[in-house]
């Protein structure tokens, strides 16, 4: 390359930005223009508000001092000093509101230098890592996966009533029918009995024992 | 509207001026203020503060062409950018060449533009060798120049652009014959 061809592909690209830089000089155009243009009404309302507060106090004081029988007594020396306090509170409002800022600017100033040394850094990564170097990065990149539990998980054994079924039957035997069963068990063997016969027999005998007292009945006993 | 009616209504407070002189002129600030400072962030504060500059010392503009008025602005541009370098940390002016790294690593750059090649080879330069190489080569400013912008003798001036200029060669010469 010949120096004076250098020289001049060396100012080609330094005579302007790229796009991407471009397109950032232009998403801030606005504010900048914004904090180039002098506010009038922000530079003409403080005095005002100066002015007023300054006059607020004054007249709060003034009522104060009336109303403690000290306003006719008043010599010019109170009337200064009454002055000079409501001044200096403003002064140390100020005062106190500057130093914010400057603590502010201070810590504006330590993140863009640490802004900028990672800018450098970050300048010196890409300008030293090649293409393969980059996809191998890429490829390199592991990631792992776990299960993290937020809270603990917790086993609780329930016990729940269900009705599986509304109605229950028991079926109970009455007692004559057994009777006549058992009967027909046993002499099965002597005679055959006729079973139609014992069953009506069974259905005669009444389930339920049942007293009928009559007067007459009782009365012929 | 001519240049010299748009600069009267500017020393007026003529917003509508203003704004128009700030239109014809942000982006060739914007970029001379970016190749010092490097970062947009601090541009965005460096502009501001150049234009700011530039409505307040309007009546010392005496030349109303267009070379003369942007000459001007070129003048507060890079004054207000180096003003900004310095605040932020001394330039150091170095003659031990050693500190270049001088390795051309051929993998290393072979998938690179010829521009990104370009930009990285002066990005890399220390501050002081890469400023005085700038104001040299790309705004064209003359030995006597730099060192009254700097604060530094013409001699230091020389030897530095030098310096800065067989570094680039070095780094750059492999690249010249593809």
């Amino acid at each position: 390359m010949q120096q004076d061809n250098m020289e001049n592909k060396i100012k080609s690209v330094f005579d302007s930005i790229d796009d991407w830089d471009s397109k950032e000089a232009m998403s801030r155009k606005e504010a900048i223009w914004n904090s180039i243009a002098p506010d009038e009404s922000k530079g003409k309302s403080k005095p005002w508000l100066l002015l007023a507060l300054l006059g607020m106090s004054l007249l709060g004081a003034g009522w104060y001092i009336g109303n403690t029988n000290i306003f006719k007594k008043k010599s010019p020396q109170i009337e200064q000093n009454i002055k000079s306090e409501a001044a200096n509170a403003h002064l140390m409002a100020i005062a106190q509101l500057e130093s914010t800022l400057l603590s502010k600017k201070q810590q504006l100033d330590s993140l863009q230098k640490i802004n900028k040394n990672l800018a450098f850094e970050l300048n010196v990564l890409n300008s030293r890592m090649t293409q393969k170097e980059f996809e191998q990065m890429k490829s390199n990149t592991v990631y792992l996966k776990d299960t993290l539990y937020i809270t603990e998980v917790k086993v609780e054994t329930r016990i729940i009533e269900k009705r599986i079924s509304d109605t229950v039957l028991v079926e109970v035997p009455i007692l004559a029918e057994l009777e006549t069963i058992s009967k027909v068990v046993d002499n099965e063997n002597v005679n055959k009995p006729d079973l139609q016969q014992e069953a009506v027999k069974a259905e005669e005998v009444s389930k339920s024992v049942q007293f009928n007292f009559t007067e007459t009945e009782y009365s012929n006993k | 509207m001519k240049n010299q009616e748009i600069i009267a209504l500017c020393k007026k407070g003529d917003r509508t001026a203003q704004r128009l002189l700030f239109d014809e002129y942000y982006n060739y600030v914007y970029t001379i203020c970016f190749r010092y400072v490097q970062n947009h962030h601090d541009a965005e504060d460096v502009v501001s503060i150049i234009f700011n500059r530039i409505f307040k010392y309007l009546d010392q503009l005496q030349d109303f062409a267009d070379n003369g008025i942007k000459k001007w602005i070129q003048t507060i541009s890079i004054n207000e950018s180096l003003r900004f370098l310095k605040s932020k940390k001394p330039i150091q002016l170095s003659d031990d060449f050693s500190q270049f790294n001088l390795t051309s690593n051929e993998k290393e750059e072979i998938d690179q533009s010829e521009i990104s090649r370009i930009k990285n080879a002066v990005n890399e330069l220390p501050t002081g060798y890469r400023t005085i190489f700038l104001l040299n080569v790309v705004e064209g400013l003359t030995h006597a120049e730099i060192a009254k912008y700097l604060g530094i003798s013409i001699n230091t001036s020389k030897s530095q652009v030098l310096k800065a200029k067989k570094y680039l060669q070095i780094k750059l010469m492999p690249y010249a014959t593809r």
